[in-house]
């Protein structure tokens, strides 16, 4: 057994106790050990000697193993005489064990004083209470470490979405899955940089919000990559925020950068919060106990100096006070005893008579014990403490006359079972109105819950019965429906339980047979005599019959009142009791003008005189009939209408009038025949001609482009010819005077550097660009060689500049003849010098010439592809050239974004117009050129030929996207393009089209995720 | 010869391009000491450019052509400027309406559009802009 170490709040708490105790048993030392690691510790401060005192030890442990509460009353006399040697600091020694909330002894809470003495029945309660709020603290202590295991758990275990934060917001810690999902959240930094709060309070209030706000919340990162669900727990000062990430369409597990693996499950924040829950809990148990024992022990005080002061005055004292030595002999009796106590206990001199009384004396003085008891004799009622007093081996009775009291208590009792009675049998007589009222009721208690409820309500009896202390949930599913109604009601009733008011509604059920049953409910409280509501009550009556009726009723009059035909209702001496809206309206009249006029009042102008014959006939008869009458309003308006005769009657099928229903039939009669059919026409030519026209201006305006363009084209392949032979000459004449220029004398240079000028000029693979690094390098190189070979040579300027010439000239040092014919020039500078000029020269004149003739080629390809449309005579055409030509024009498209795979057999030559075929090449290869200007990754486009026994096909594939199957069909329509905005006029594919029937041609097509393939196939020639 | 500090990268797959402008920038550079280097291939111009760098070399501007096999003087362009957004491009090409040009000035990665046929002294004060308050 050891000191605790472990020092924290609780401490305090046990030292609290252990100070209670002493005070209240009057002891000088009081200790409580708990068992820490199967050892039975010192939680309590305490003498350290005095604590390691080996009999409070072994005491202690003794009690632990026993598992129940000992005492030592006397240490000296425990051992007799044979073990004087045994010392001990104590005299006294008791121990009662704690227990945990498994009734497991968990520790020993132990007092002794240095004087022998014995523990009274109060004193031992109140140790017995004070142990237990002993077992409260340790059982807070153990649910606080548990607490923390449980966070740690959490934190390590949990999915390692966690974060500390400080209350400034700033993180302190990371979970391990974060660090994943989020890696650029650092310790220190606010959280707001990372992670935006999806509440209105914001990220900064994250503080504000209660720990028992068990609501979910989320938070997503700033780049809305990322959502979490989360809750949280204060601990310590710090907010840990445990979360989980939402998953879905939108933030998929790639986005947080985690597998599935680093998933699981949320449970231990929840067991966390419980636990936290419930030690608040036991803590605040465990004050109450402590402060109200701390009370208690004022009052026991208070009522010890009572009785001590009582004891000095016994014969002042109104009640019997007795003292018995310990053979039970009356020592002493205060005046108040002599009233009754003597007789009612037959005590005469220092006798006691009364054998029952004189046992239980008998009994405390064996046992050194006290008790508490009732007696009762002569119809007198006492209350008697029978005290043994150790010090003088004496047994004191405190008696009290209590008679009156009881008598109260009984005449109560009485009063109440009368009082029963009486209510039962109002409740009987409530009872049976409500059992024989001809709608349900029902009581319910605050809960809602059955108190009551009549046969009307539940007819079953046994479920009747049941349904007491159930609720309207229990019964729905009793009767196996829906808990919807049961949930309306629980609304309500709680709307009821908060306005303290009645509330009204209908209830509308479909009963088994499909009819409806509408109940008028209502529901609402009784209160008590208090004002308090004590039940509510609901009761409900049938009104299916009414509220049908009344719905019938509105719905008729719904129709007779808004409809567009005329109504008029007539009593049985066919005068106008009602008409609707519509017939007045018509005719002119108001409601009040015509209640109680003839139907007459509308003046039919009969046409026929028959029909009113007929109205007449037939009302007479009371059958229905049907007329077409003309009216003429107020104002002289004169309208047809259709007229419905037909009798009236009332429930009970009594004939009570007559109803006439008019339709106005004007429209009809004015316009026998009617323009519709004619305006439908009208508008489908007004379409159709539109359409046309559409069509017709659309092929025209492609028409006129093409013109355009073909124009155009001529024009510029015109105007581009003529400079471009002007330069092609001028770079000839230029190179041509020049070099004659070299050859006519002048003093630059020698005739035999002239000439090696020009050779070398002319020969030389000349060019200017060449990179600086690569010229830095030959430039060292040759002045190396330069220094080598020439190292006796004296030049004006220095070898380093030589040699950058000869560089410059792309003179390589393996060209030693060169080398050495210009080394050995007088001025070897200036010849380099000018060689390089006349080299640029030359290169340039080069570059002209080359620059011309590409010009010229395109210009060629331009003219032969616009070649006027007059020259339409059909001749062999190579295919090969043919389609090379219409590659060419592509080519800037073609060059650096498509691989170009072109085999079409050279000898394939086909009978036909090489404009035409142009035309179709140029479109085909177009398409597949902009079907793929979209794509990202290798472009390919090949054009290569098939050969067959009676026919030649060109295969232009490429592998852009694949073309729709329902876009396939219409492709080759005029103006279908799905090229939107981007000059897509529709007309490619048509032309294409239009080019193969005039070849005699056909195409075929065919589109998959690899290649989209044009085949055209021809016709052999013979 | 003077410790390299400057360099001027010029691309274009056509040679009679570069003849033209190592003619043009040799007169207009004027003798500075300036590593003119010349590429046909884009591919061969960005691991230069790379090189280049590492020794401390500054590069004073790329001229880039558009319609290049490989890839385009655009595609370039954003490859070099995603690397070094401090290099100078220009571009000198006859395709002045590519939509990849348009995005390349929308974005602001390029210093100047030069089409084709140009006009030396348009080359010439592109270039001075850029070298004006270098040192030689």
């Amino acid at each position: 057994m050891k000191n605790s170490l472990v020092t924290n709040n609780y401490n305090k708490d046990f030292n609290d106790i252990v100070e209670l105790v002493k005070e209240v048993c009057k002891v000088d030392e009081a200790w409580i050990h708990l068992l820490e690691q199967n050892d039975l510790r010192l939680v309590t401060h305490g003498p350290a000697k005095k604590s390691i005192e080996p009999n409070l030890i072994s005491f202690v442990k003794e009690v632990h193993s026993k598992k129940n509460h000992l005492l030592i009353e006397d240490f000296s006399k425990k051992f007799g005489n044979q073990s004087k040697q045994i010392s001990s600091f104590y005299m006294f020694y008791a121990g009662f064990p704690i227990h945990d909330v498994n009734e497991e002894v968990v520790g020993v809470l132990s007092i002794a004083h240095n004087k022998a003495m014995k523990l009274d029945k109060i004193k031992k309660k109140s140790i017995e209470v004070l142990s237990k709020s002993v077992s409260l603290l340790y059982d807070k202590q153990h649910l606080d470490s548990h607490k923390r295991s449980c966070l740690n758990q959490m934190l390590n275990l949990n999915n390692g979405f966690y974060l500390k934060i400080r209350e400034d917001l700033r993180i302190t810690e990371i979970g391990p899955n974060f660090k994943t999902s989020i890696p650029e959240m650092r310790i220190g930094e606010k959280l707001k940089n990372y992670l935006v709060y999806q509440n209105h309070l914001g990220l900064e209030n994250l503080f504000q919000i209660k720990t028992s706000d068990r609501s979910v919340h989320f938070f997503e990162t700033t780049n809305n990559n990322q959502r979490y669900k989360f809750s949280f727990v204060l601990f310590e000062n710090e907010m840990i925020i445990s979360a989980s990430p939402i998953i879905n369409a939108k933030f998929t597990l790639k986005n947080y950068a985690l597998n599935l693996n680093d998933f699981s499950k949320h449970d231990y924040i929840a067991e966390y919060m419980f636990l936290q829950q419930t030690s608040a809990k036991s803590l605040k148990e465990a004050r109450v106990i402590s402060e109200n024992l701390v009370k208690r022990n004022l009052e026991l005080r208070v009522a010890q100096n009572e009785i001590g002061e009582l004891s000095k005055f016994p014969s002042e004292n109104p009640n019997p006070i007795l003292r018995f030595s310990k053979n039970v002999k009356l020592v002493y009796k205060n005046p108040a005893s002599e009233l009754n106590f003597v007789t009612d206990f037959g005590i005469k001199e220092d006798m006691i008579f009364d054998e029952d009384l004189k046992n239980k004396i008998d009994n405390i003085i064996k046992t050194k014990s006290s008790t508490s008891i009732f007696e009762s004799r002569n119809k007198r009622h006492y209350s008697l403490t029978i005290v043994y007093v150790n010090e003088f081996e004496y047994v004191n009775i405190y008696a009290s006359d209590i008679t009156t009291f009881i008598k109260k208590v009984n005449q109560n009792e009485e009063l109440l079972i009368r009082l029963k009675d009486e209510m039962q049998e109002q409740k009987e007589f409530y009872e049976f109105i409500l059992n024989n009222l001809p709608a349900d009721v029902a009581v319910f208690d605050k809960k809602h819950k059955y108190v009551f409820v009549n046969p009307q309500g539940i007819k079953n009896k046994k479920i009747r019965q049941y349904m007491i202390g159930k609720d309207d949930f229990e019964y729905f599913k009793l009767k196996n429906t829906t808990d919807e109604k049961a949930k309306q009601r629980r609304k309500i009733f709680n709307s009821v339980l908060r306005k303290k008011t009645f509330v009204s509604w209908q209830d509308e059920l479909i009963d088994k047979k499909g009819e409806r049953e509408i109940v008028q409910r209502s529901m609402g409280p009784l209160f008590d005599e208090n004002g308090n509501v004590k039940y509510v009550i609901g009761y409900g009556t049938d009104v299916t019959k009414r509220v049908l009726a009344e719905e019938e009723n509105t719905r008729l009059s719904l129709v007779a009142k808004n409809t567009n035909n005329g109504v008029l209702i007539m009593n049985l001496s066919r005068k106008i009791i009602w008409a609707n809206k519509a017939i007045l309206h018509r005719s002119g009249y108001t409601l009040s003008e015509v209640v109680g006029k003839s139907s007459n009042y509308f003046s039919y102008k009969g046409i026929s005189h028959n029909a009113l014959e007929k109205v007449k006939k037939a009302m007479e008869m009371k059958k229905k009939i049907s007329v077409e009458l003309l009216h003429s309003s107020r104002t002289g308006r004169e309208y047809w209408v259709d007229l419905n005769v037909q009798p009236l009657y009332d429930n009970d099928n009594n004939h009570n009038g007559f109803m006439f229903v008019e339709f106005d039939i004007t429209d009809r009669k004015k316009n026998e025949n009617t323009i519709q059919n004619l305006n439908v026409n009208l508008e489908q030519m007004v379409q159709e001609k539109t359409a046309k026209n559409i069509e017709l201006s659309n092929s025209l305006r492609d028409q006129e482009k093409m013109v355009t363009i073909g124009e155009l084209a001529a024009g510029v392949a015109h105007d581009l010819n003529t400079p471009l032979g002007a330069i092609r000459s001028g770079a000839d004449n230029i190179k041509y005077t020049l070099t004659r220029l070299l050859n006519t004398d002048n003093s630059v240079c020698s005739e035999n550097e002239k000439n090696f000028i020009l050779d070398f000029s002319e020969n030389n693979d000349f060019d200017l660009y060449v990179g600086g690094i690569q010229f830095r390098k030959e430039c060292l190189l040759f002045t190396k060689y330069l220094k080598n070979e020439f190292s006796e040579m004296n030049h004006v300027q220095s070898i380093d500049e030589i040699a950058m010439m000869f560089v410059k000239n792309r003179i390589s040092t393996n060209e030693s003849e060169i080398i050495e014919f210009i080394m050995k020039s007088n001025s070897s500078y200036e010849l380099l010098q000018f060689l390089y000029d006349i080299q640029i020269i030359f290169s340039f004149v080069d570059t002209i010439q080359a620059s011309g003739e590409k010009a010229s080629l395109v210009v060629q390809d331009l003219r032969s592809f616009i070649k006027e449309k007059k020259n339409t005579k059909q001749g062999m055409v190579n295919l090969n050239n043919n389609i090379q030509t219409v590659l060419n024009i592509f080519n800037h498209n073609i060059k650096s974004f498509i691989e170009l795979h072109f085999d079409v057999d050279k000898t394939i030559e086909i009978m036909g117009l090489d404009v035409r075929l142009f035309q179709l090449w140029s479109n085909l290869i177009k398409n597949s050129i902009e079907c793929m200007e979209d794509m990202t990754g290798l472009k390919k486009l090949n054009v290569y030929s098939k050969k067959n026994i009676k026919t030649v096909s060109i295969i232009v594939e490429n592998n852009g996207p694949v073309i729709p199957k329902d876009h396939l069909a219409k492709i080759f329509q005029k103006f279908y393009t799905t090229k939107g905005k981007r000059n897509g006029s529709g007309l490619g594919l048509s032309i294409v089209k239009n080019v193969l029937e005039e070849h005699n041609a056909n195409i075929s097509v065919k589109s998959n995720e690899q290649k989209t393939q044009f085949k055209i196939t021809f016709k052999k020639e013979k | 010869m003077n410790e390299l500090r400057y360099a001027v990268i010029c691309v274009d797959d056509d040679p009679m391009i570069l003849q033209v402008l190592a003619f043009q920038l040799d007169k207009i550079l004027d003798n500075k000491s300036v590593l003119v280097e010349f590429y046909t291939n884009p591919i061969d111009a960005l691991a230069d450019i790379d090189s280049l760098i590492n020794e401390n070399i500054d590069i004073i501007f790329v001229l880039v052509d558009y319609q290049m096999p490989e890839m385009t003087g655009a595609e370039l362009i954003r490859k070099i400027k995603s690397k070094y957004n401090h290099l100078n491009c220009l571009m000198l090409s006859g395709q002045a309406n590519s939509t990849q040009v348009s995005e390349l000035e929308k974005d602001n990665l390029l210093e100047k559009f030069i089409e084709k046929p140009w006009d030396e002294d348009e080359l010439r004060n592109a270039v001075m802009k850029l070298i004006k308050d270098k040192t030689f």
